[in-house]
């Protein structure tokens, strides 16, 4: 599966060139533009359209940490960006993104790792937000875990979006072999999600615990010592979406037995618990109205199960 | 610093028989430091044409023509007058034109342009004679700080980017805030509404709040303030809330907040009449011998010393 050195700067290349316009999701694009096109769109429905939307989210941050402000510290909120910026500036800058997208009715094997990409970053995002309340830091900052969440694999829209059929096959791999996704990313594309975003970090002018968690959510010793702590809850938030998508796929019942025995095996998330004094109960909890949120944000989206 | 006003109105010139007294031509005024022999014209509304008339006539007796236009932001009012501004046509000229960037990355130049384009106007830009130079500025200090007049932009809450601007020259300082309207929250804060989040609704207030709090800093202790007011209360309450302008109550209150000396209501409505401003003078700029703060409203000739 290794690639040859010359078709792996194709790839950068290819992949250069994406991130210069980079569009929202196609799993979003519809609800983006009918939010953002009808007149009586109120600022909450506008704040969750974007908030939805990874790459929105990213071009909205970009645009109010950029040089135009002489900001005290960076902005990490959407609320507070849209209120600076102006909802109809917003809006804007929310169309714009969408209509370098495509819309097609019918459903591609592109869109359908989207939708999955897109299930695993809302989920991982609420997951943080959950797990930051839990852990002690106050309602006001957990916006930001919930942004972090959303973008921590920023970095693997170009990849699914340019290569789709060999992105499948890395997932496909990774689940036969039990290989992580970034190591067979880089073994083929010669760079991994965390790499692209940085790329796209550094594009948009992230920094702080943000950025960090995008470049360094498979590698925790990498983080600066600032944004460990919050590194490590997104990177819990990482793991137990992943397990309990899985489990919801397996388990339509939605018994939690497994997502339990496959949370108690795993050593992220058991030195987690210990560290911040959490019992399983609390993360079962979380789960169920995480998955209640996650059924809202999809119905709201209008995109279907499954 | 002598400050004179040659145009006043927002959105459109009105002249007639109505606007005699206050005057029809959009915005445009002329700051003057004649003991260093500078000149500044803030915005190049309808009203820079009679500006232009007179430094034909009273600056070329002193030598060529060099001075600076600070715009606010580029709507069609505050730019319109631009083709009308004679010195741009003697070859001798030197104008540097100073204004915000919009947030589709087009540069100053081209957006003014625009306007000089055989679609819009006879003659184009890139035929005009004399030397201009577009420099694009983002908040924040504008000159050096050893510069005998310091300048200092920030960007207000307006429908595109949009700068009002602080000058200290000499002890004194005068201060442009138009088109501005206050920061709102403009999420829900009602829990009765569907989309309420309690978050995002106290964050949102939070914002706002500095926001308003960062403006009264801005024109802080200002000798004249020259500020958006657009309606009245009333009028902004019932159909104006988002349009991008202040009411005269909250420009008058805000300014007293500030500690500001002279407050000029400035981008009168078209719809004003004379005799509708007089009333409005009877009722909102009565001597306050405990705030200390003179209102007036801004009218088509007047002149400041400081």
């Amino acid at each position: 599966m290794e690639q040859p050195q010359n078709k792996k700067e194709e790839y950068f290349q290819t992949i250069q060139e994406y991130l210069i316009k980079m569009p929202s999701l196609s799993t979003t694009i519809s609800k983006v533009l009918s939010v953002c096109n009808s007149p009586n769109t109120s600022a909450n429905d506008l704040n969750k359209v974007i908030a939805m939307d990874p790459v929105l989210t990213g071009n909205v941050l970009k645009l109010i940490n950029s040089a135009y402000y002489a900001l005290r510290r960076k902005v990490n909120s959407l609320t507070q960006a849209i209120i600076m910026l102006g909802l109809n500036n917003i809006k804007n800058l929310a169309l714009s993104t969408a209509v370098l997208g495509n819309i097609t009715k019918k459903k591609s094997p592109k869109d359908n790792t989207m939708d999955i990409f897109w299930t695993h970053c809302v989920a991982t995002g609420v997951w943080a937000k959950a797990l930051a309340l839990e852990t002690g830091i106050t309602k006001s900052k957990c916006e930001e875990y919930f942004v972090a969440g959303l973008l921590h694999d920023i970095g693997k829209i170009p990849l699914i979006h340019c290569y789709p059929e060999n992105y499948v096959k890395i997932i496909d791999t990774a689940n036969e072999k039990n290989l992580s996704i970034y190591t067979l990313e880089k073994r083929i594309f010669g760079l991994d999600h965390e790499e692209i975003g940085k790329l796209i970090g550094q594009k948009w002018k992230l920094e702080g615990p943000i950025f960090q968690t995008i470049c360094n959510h498979h590698h925790l010793s990498s983080a600066d010592e600032q944004t460990h702590d919050f590194v490590e809850r997104l990177m819990v938030s990482d793991t137990l979406s992943r397990v309990m998508i899985d489990e919801l796929d397996e388990n339509e019942d939605g018994q939690n037995d497994i997502f339990v025995q496959i949370i108690l095996q795993n050593s992220l998330v058991k030195d987690f618990l210990e560290k911040y004094d959490l019992t399983v109960s609390t993360l079962k909890n979380i789960q169920a109205t995480t998955q209640t949120e996650i059924e809202n944000a999809k119905s709201f989206m209008q995109i279907a199960k499954g | 610093m002598k400050i004179k006003f040659w145009g006043v109105r927002g959105s459109i010139p009105c002249p007639g028989p109505d606007t005699v007294k206050y005057g029809g031509n959009t915005s445009c005024i002329e700051l003057r430091f004649n003991e260093i022999n500078k000149q500044i014209i803030i915005d190049a509304g309808s009203g820079i044409r009679e500006l232009g008339n007179k430094m034909m006539t009273n600056d070329l007796t002193h030598g060529s023509i060099d001075t600076e236009l600070f715009l606010t932001h580029t709507h069609s009012d505050h730019i319109l007058g631009l083709p009308f501004f004679a010195p741009i046509y003697l070859k001798d000229t030197k104008l540097r034109i100073y204004g915000p960037l919009n947030f589709e990355n087009e540069s100053l130049k081209d957006i003014i342009g625009t306007q000089m384009s055989y679609r819009y106007f006879p003659i184009r830009q890139i035929e005009l004679a004399s030397q201009i130079d577009y420099i694009e500025l983002k908040e924040g200090q504008v000159n050096a700080k050893d510069d005998p007049v310091s300048i200092t932009a920030k960007l207000l809450n307006h429908s595109i980017l949009c700068l009002g601007y602080r000058f200290e020259y000499q002890g004194k300082i005068v201060c442009t805030l138009y088109d501005s309207e206050p920061f709102q929250n403009v999420f829900s804060t009602d829990p009765k509404n569907p989309s309420y989040d309690e978050t995002i609704a106290l964050e949102g207030e939070k914002t706002a709040k500095m926001q308003n709090e960062l403006l009264e800093t801005f024109i802080k202790n200002a000798d004249l303030v020259i500020r958006d007011a657009q309606y009245t209360e009333e009028e902004y309450q019932a159909s104006k809330k988002g349009w991008g302008h202040s009411s005269m109550e909250y420009a008058i209150e805000s300014s007293k907040n500030a500690g500001v000396k002279r407050l000029a209501l400035f981008h009168h409505d078209p719809v004003y009449s004379d005799k509708k401003l007089d009333e409005l003078t009877e009722k909102l700029c009565k001597p306050d011998a405990l705030e200390n703060l003179e209102i007036f409203f801004a009218k088509e000739g007047m002149e400041i010393i400081l």
